[in-house]
C-alpha cells in the first residue's frame, strides 16, 4: 500500500491554534483560577525533550510563575513514536511523525540541545554531554529509555533495514527502512518471518504484536499466505502481553492465522550475512533459526547515565536497569527534589505515550505541592493505553492499570473488541491528541 | 476522559481538515444564496440524490480511513458508520435542495 501523503508542517497554523485553544481555555475559566499561577523561584531542571519532557515543560510552565525552567535534550526533531508501527507497517509516511523539537518547547523556557552525561543528586547538579554543569532546585527527570542493541550479540541499530533486518523501535528511518524489508520479504513470494521479543521492560509493548498483526495481514492479502512461514519467539512462558485477556486474545488469534509459537526464547545473537538467529532457551540451550525477515526488538533499560547512578534503583528486579520513582507520586525515592515521568521510570506499567498523558498531570501536581510543602496528593495508577492493531483496518482499544486492571476510558467501546472505529482513532485520532498533551492541553 | 478534553482533541483532530471544511460550507452557502429566491417543491431526484451519496458516504468510509467495511462490527462501529450516513446525506441534501428546487 502507497504511503499517505503527509500533512505539510506548518508551525504558524500550530501557534495560531495553540493560542486559539489556549484563548478558549482562558475564557472558559473564572479570571482568578485562569490566571492564578503558582509562584516560585525554583530553578527546574526537565532531562529529556520528548513527549514526557515536552509535556512536562509546557505544564510547569502554564502553572507557575518565576520558576526559571530549564530542558536539556538533544534532538532536534520531535518523533511521535506511536506512529512507528504506522510507518513500519507502509501506511504512513517517515515525515509524518517528525516535528522540529522547538515548536513544541515553551518559549519562556530555555533549551540546551545536550543529553544529561552524570548525575550529582547529593550536590543538586547535572553534568550536560556537551560538558555543562547545570544546578537545579527541582529536577524532572523524563530522558526516554535507552535501546540495547548492542546486548544482541552481531546486532546493531545500523543493521536495522539490511539483510532482513527490521525494528520498528530504532526511529523513524528505521521504521521506513523495516517496511522495506517487509516489502522485500513479500515480493520474493515467500520466505519466513520471525518476530521476537525482549526480555526486559520495553515501551510500547503492543508495538511487537502490532508488527505482526500488519505483516499477517500484508501477507494474507498477497493471497499467498501459506507460502510464507510466520514465526513469534517470547522469553516469556506463553506469554506475549503482561495483562491476561489481551495475551489469551493474541496467542488465539494467532493460532487461527497459523503462526509458530515459540515460548521462553531469548534472541541473544544475529548472524546478518546468514541471516540466522540465535535464541537462547531458559536452561541455557542455544537454538539456531534461519530466517528471512526478523523484527528485532531490543532490550531496554534506562539510559546509562541514569541507570549507572545512584538514581537508579539499587536492588529488586529493576536495579541498575530503571529509575527508583514511587509508582504513585512518581517522586523519587530517595531524592524528593527528583520526579520522573515517561518511559524511563522503573514501575510496572507506563511505557506509552498514553501513560504520559496521564502521568503529567500527576507530576505536576505533586511539584507544585513540593514546591509548596504541601503533601504530595496525586496518584498515578499504572494507566497505560495501546490501540492494539490486529489487521490493517481494525484494533483494540487496551487500556489498563496496575495489576492489569481494565481501565476503559469510553463506556461506548469494549477493550476486548476488535473495532474500526478503534482503528480510525488510532490512525486520525490519536496524533492529534499526543499533540494537545505536548502542549499540556490534554 | 472529561468533556474538554474530548473537545481539545477533536479541535486539533480538525486541525488538517479546516481547508475541507471551510470549502464545505462555503459550497453550502453558494448553493442557499442560488436557491434563495425559488418557492417550488424539492423535486424527489434529491431525495434520491442525498440518499444515494449518504449510502456511498458510508460505504467508502472505511476505505478511505485505510480499513474496510467488514471491520465494521461493533455497535460503535455501525452507529458511527450511520453517522456518516446521515450526516453525508443531510449536507447532500442541503446543497442539492435549493439548486434543484423548482421556481414557483
Amino acid at each position: 500500500m502507497p504511503p499517505l501523503k503527509h500533512r505539510t508542517h506548518n508551525p504558524k497554523r500550530r501557534q495560531f491554534i495553540k493560542w486559539g485553544l489556549g484563548t478558549a481555555a482562558a475564557s472558559a475559566l473564572p479570571f482568578g483560577i485562569a490566571f492564578a499561577r503558582q509562584k516560585t523561584q525554583a530553578r527546574i531542571l526537565i532531562l529529556g525533550a520528548g513527549a514526557a519532557g515536552t509535556a512536562m515543560a509546557n505544564r510547569l510552565n502554564n502553572a507557575l510563575s518565576g520558576a526559571r525552567i530549564t530542558i536539556a535534550g538533544k534532538r532536534p526533531k520531535h518523533h511521535y513514536q506511536p506512529g512507528y508501527t504506522l510507518v513500519a507497517s507502509g501506511l504512513w509516511a517517515a515525515e509524518q511523525v517528525l516535528t522540529p523539537t522547538q515548536d513544541w518547547l515553551p518559549s519562556e523556557a530555555h533549551w540546551i540541545p545536550s543529553d544529561a552525561a552524570e548525575f550529582f543528586p547529593d550536590k543538586r547538579a547535572v553534568r550536560l554531554e556537551d560538558g555543562q554543569m547545570i544546578e537545579y532546585d527541582l529536577l524532572v527527570i523524563a530522558t526516554g529509555c535507552q535501546l540495547n542493541y548492542a546486548d544482541i550479540e552481531g546486532m546493531s541499530p545500523d543493521l536495522v533495514g539490511q539483510k532482513g533486518i527490521g525494528s520498528v523501535y530504532a526511529g523513524a528511518e528505521a521504521a521506513t527502512a523495516t517496511n522495506r524489508q517487509i516489502e522485500s520479504l513479500i515480493d520474493a513470494g515467500e520466505g519466513r518471518a520471525i518476530f521476537t521479543l525482549s526480555n526486559t521492560p520495553i515501551k510500547c509493548a503492543g508495538a511487537p504484536l502490532k508488527m505482526t498483526f500488519t505483516t499477517l495481514s500484508r501477507l494474507e492479502d498477497t493471497g499467498r499466505r501459506d507460502n510464507f512461514q510466520v514465526d513469534f519467539f517470547t522469553p516469556y512462558p506463553n506469554k506475549v502481553f503482561s495483562v491476561p485477556v489481551y495475551n489469551d486474545f493474541v496467542l488465539n488469534r494467532w493460532q487461527e492465522q497459523k503462526v509458530g509459537f515459540h515460548d521462553q526464547r531469548v534472541l541473544t545473537a544475529i548472524d546478518a550475512e546468514a541471516k540466522k538467529a540465535t535464541f537462547t532457551t531458559t536452561d541455557g540451550q542455544r537454538q539456531q533459526e534461519a530466517y528471512d525477515f526478523i523484527h528485532v526488538v531490543p532490550p531496554m533499560s534506562a539510559p546509562d547515565a541514569i541507570r549507572h547512578s545512584e538514581l537508579a534503583w539499587q536492588e529488586g528486579g529493576m536495579a541498575h536497569q530503571w529509575l527508583e520513582i514511587d509508582q504513585y507520586s512518581l517522586q523519587h525515592r530517595r531524592y524528593p527534589e527528583i520526579f520522573g515521568v515517561g518511559d524511563v521510570i522503573g514501575t510496572p506499567f507506563g511505557k506509552t505515550a498514553a501513560s504520559v498523558k496521564k502521568q503529567a498531570p500527576v507530576a505536576e501536581t505533586n511539584i507544585l505541592n513540593y514546591l509548596a510543602d504541601r503533601p504530595l496528593t496525586a496518584a498515578y495508577d499504572g494507566y497505560t493505553s495501546c490501540p492494539l492493531i490486529t489487521s490493517v483496518g481494525k484494533a483494540i482499544l487496551a487500556e489498563f492499570g496496575y495489576g492489569g486492571e481494565l481501565m476503559p476510558s469510553f463506556s461506548f467501546i469494549d477493550p476486548t473488541e476488535e473495532s474500526w472505529a478503534v482503528w480510525v482513532m488510532k490512525e486520525k485520532m490519536l496524533q492529534p491528541a499526543y499533540y494537545a498533551m505536548l502542549n499540556g492541553q490534554v | 476522559m472529561t468533556f474538554s478534553g474530548v473537545l481539545t482533541i477533536i479541535i486539533y483532530s480538525l486541525q488538517p481538515y479546516w481547508p475541507l471544511l471551510l470549502l464545505l460550507a462555503v459550497l453550502l452557502m453558494a448553493a442557499q444564496w442560488a436557491g434563495r429566491g425559488k418557492k417550488g417543491r424539492v423535486p424527489g431526484l434529491v431525495y434520491g440524490l442525498s440518499l444515494s451519496i449518504g449510502i456511498a458516504a458510508a460505504l467508502l468510509a472505511p476505505t478511505l480511513t485505510l480499513s474496510q467495511l467488514s471491520y465494521v462490527q461493533t455497535t460503535t462501529d455501525i452507529l458511527a458508520l450511520l453517522a456518516v450516513a446521515v450526516g453525508a446525506g443531510l449536507y447532500a441534501g442541503l446543497v442539492l435542495s435549493p439548486l434543484l428546487r423548482a421556481r414557483n
